[in-house]
């Protein structure tokens, strides 16, 4: 099931913001539509909603989207979505960053966010590179790739997102890719049912960028390669995804989905669930924890005066 | 009638915060601050408030411009090495207006410099610390009935002008112990934050009103708006479009400046037929009182200018006291950061020197004294 473009645009999206700043076949447009789907399923009034992004493409997110919106400083949006969801506590807040936003200038502030397992909703969009600044090498970014500050080669190995999550403590991570927008709404929706710090993190395709250094230029061939790759990291084949997906420095086009098993007989209701890494339902979050002291004392000093 | 307590400066900063009616304090440990933490993490549940620990004081300045947003009274507290770290998401609340209270108990620098130590050495810091040009309201409390007034007043400034304001204490005040005057519930006027009243299809969240500020709805009451780092027009939309930049700069710039009557605060001792005037602030500002004390008993004609608004700077005021006395000295624990400014100000008008140190000890009223005697004595 999907919302109409039209319908979106008109009801989530700030007209007089558009056009975006995104290049075409960007995946930033589908995520967003994505998370505007989601918040429709849900239910959710828009004046209960908080968008809150840093810095680079993605930054630019939460202006286009009609909610409550902060377009922060980089790598700090989960900092100020603690403060805004500690002061109002029944909205719900959305954490949107990039892959170098929120692994590395805004990298202690994630993990923080995770172990502190504030109440927010949180999706990193995952490029392997700094779009905004043209093509720099990100925290993501595969070995052996070449960027606008690696004209050579990339050294580092990259960042796994997941493991991150994993010892943080985050109640719940997901992994989805722009090249599955319906599963990508339905992680979202069950990220916004988590009480604490839910991650997702969405493959996406900078093909201007990382894609035309690294002989991938084309975005649908990109998108292509998530297809093959997401497998890897579907439930049914958990003990694979040992290693995040990513998109991998040239050659990577030529793995075809045949050479990828396991993923024939999965049934439909697994596909939906595909990329679900962690998922802890008993998780209290930190906002929850806190207001319930705020009650107990208010209830004390009821008590108390009588 | 106020009730009458001894305390010291940090707990005259938490109990002035919760009076003003701040309900979200986000911070870091860090000497000599740390006692506002503590005690705001015990105080501020009681009255329905929320404390958090955050990660650093990047994440600390982030966190409490989240929850003003939110419709919440916010504050963080620090001390040199973290005011340095908060200076990036100082800007932000600068540039889209957010009001928020920052509380900077000074210690000696550069870097870790003398941590437990007494200085005055951030006055240019909560001036100019964060990028580009800016306005900026900062307050000096020279006392400790002072950490707990001009905490309430950096609330009250903070809300009128959308602005973050900061408490420039030191780890003189912060730390020494007087009777000071609480006012009991009710006594104070407690500025509250002004809330938009027309629909939200016409709310402008960022006007550019001359001498004023458009009211702040808060996050989740109907008024959905958008707020950024980068130059905005008045929904709060990013644009590039210089004519817009040069007036949301007009704004910027008048809703300080046109309201300076209001703003500027400072007492004056024995100023109206002082040959030497003393300008001093903060902790210093405690030991020229006593040295205008010991001068008047000499029959020396010394009076005191004892600034408590330091940003923005009260220019009139200096430029008229340079015109009528022979000299002005500025007690400082810096090299002269403020002396600059008052230099700047009088402009040749009279003599304006310095007494500075920066190494751990404090300036007594003795040493004040002395200098004072020395540049009026017969030799002078």
């Amino acid at each position: 099931m999907n919302l109409q473009t039209s319908l979106i645009i008109r009801d989530y999206l700030r007209p007089a913001m558009l056009p975006t700043t995104w290049c075409p076949g960007c995946g930033l447009g589908i995520i967003m539509s994505s998370i505007a789907q989601a918040i429709h399923y849900q239910g959710l009034r828009k004046d209960d909603v908080a968008m809150i992004s840093g810095i680079g493409c993605t930054g630019r997110m939460s202006g286009y989207m009609d909610f409550n919106s902060i377009h922060t400083t980089h790598g700090r949006a989960p900092a100020f979505a603690t403060g805004l969801k500690m002061a109002r506590p029944d909205m719900h807040v959305f954490v949107i960053m990039g892959d170098g936003d929120a692994m590395s200038i805004g990298g202690n502030h994630l993990l923080s966010a995770m172990r502190r397992n504030i109440d927010v909703t949180a999706i990193v969009v995952n490029n392997s590179i700094y779009g905004l600044t043209g093509g720099q090498t990100s925290p993501t970014t595969p070995r052996d790739s070449k960027t606008a500050t690696a004209r050579h080669r990339t050294f580092e190995r990259a960042m796994e997102l997941e493991v991150l999550a994993r010892a943080a403590g985050a109640p719940f991570f997901a992994r989805a890719t722009v090249n599955h927008t319906a599963s990508l709404t339905k992680l979202v929706e069950r990220a916004m049912q988590i009480s604490g710090f839910a991650l997702i993190e969405v493959i996406s395709n900078c093909h201007v960028l990382y894609g035309r250094m690294n002989d991938t230029p084309e975005a649908a061939t990109m998108i292509a390669q998530m297809d093959v790759q997401t497998w890897r990291s579907t439930p049914a084949l958990q003990k694979r995804a040992e290693r995040a997906v990513r998109m991998t420095a040239a050659g990577a086009a030529s793995v075809e989905p045949e050479t990828v098993d396991g993923f024939e007989g999965m049934s439909s209701d697994q596909r939906k669930d595909r990329g679900v890494i962690i998922e802890n339902k008993g998780s209290v979050g930190f906002s929850r924890r806190y207001h319930s002291l705020l009650e107990e004392l208010r209830n004390d000093r009821r008590s108390g005066g009588e | 009638m106020p009730r009458f307590e001894v305390m010291h400066g940090n707990q005259a900063i938490a109990e002035g915060a919760i009076a003003a009616g701040c309900r979200f304090y986000a911070g870091y440990p860090i000497t000599p601050s740390t006692e506002i933490a503590e005690i705001l993490s015990d105080r501020l549940p009681e009255v329905d408030g929320v404390f958090v620990q955050m990660e650093d004081e990047i994440a600390s300045m982030a966190a409490i411009i989240g929850a003003s947003l939110g419709g919440t009274k916010s504050a963080t507290a620090t001390s040199g090495p973290g005011f340095s770290l908060m200076q990036e998401n100082l800007g932000f609340a600068i540039g889209s207006e957010i009001p928020c209270v920052v509380i900077n108990v000074q210690r000696v620098g550069p870097s870790t410099g003398l941590p437990t130590k007494a200085a005055q050495g951030d006055v240019m810091q909560a001036r100019w610390g964060t990028h580009g040009d800016h306005p900026i309201i900062a307050l000096s409390p020279g006392s400790v009935q002072d950490c707990f007034d001009l905490t309430v007043k950096a609330f009250e400034f903070s809300e009128k002008y959308r602005t973050p304001v900061i408490v420039l204490a030191d780890a003189m005040v912060s730390a020494l112990e007087e009777r000071i005057a609480v006012p009991c519930a009710g006594e104070l006027a407690v500025y509250e934050r002004p809330r938009p009243t027309g629909s939200p299809q016409d709310y402008l969240p960022f006007a550019f009103t001359r001498g004023g500020v458009a009211p702040l709805a808060p996050f989740g009451e109907g008024y959905r708006y958008h707020v950024t780092g980068l130059l905005h027009d008045e929904r709060g939309y990013p644009t590039e479009d210089s004519a817009l930049a040069s007036r949301w700069w007009d704004h910027m710039h008048s809703k300080i400046d046109d309201n300076l009557d209001d703003i500027l605060l400072y007492e004056e001792r024995h100023l109206e037929d002082a040959e030497v005037a003393l300008i001093a602030y903060g902790g210093t500002a405690m030991a020229a009182d006593r040295a205008v004390s010991l001068a008047r008993e000499q029959g020396i004609r010394l009076g005191l200018l004892k600034l408590q608004t330091i940003w923005p700077f009260p220019e009139a005021r200096v430029r008229a006291l340079a015109r009528a006395c022979r000299r002005i000295i500025v007690p400082e624990l810096n090299f002269g950061q403020l002396r600059a400014e008052i230099e700047r100000v009088a402009a040749g008008a009279t003599l304006v020197e310095g007494i500075n140190k920066a190494d751990g000890t404090q300036i007594t009223p003795g040493e004040i004294l002395e200098v004072v005697r020395r540049k009026t004595g017969p030799e002078a």
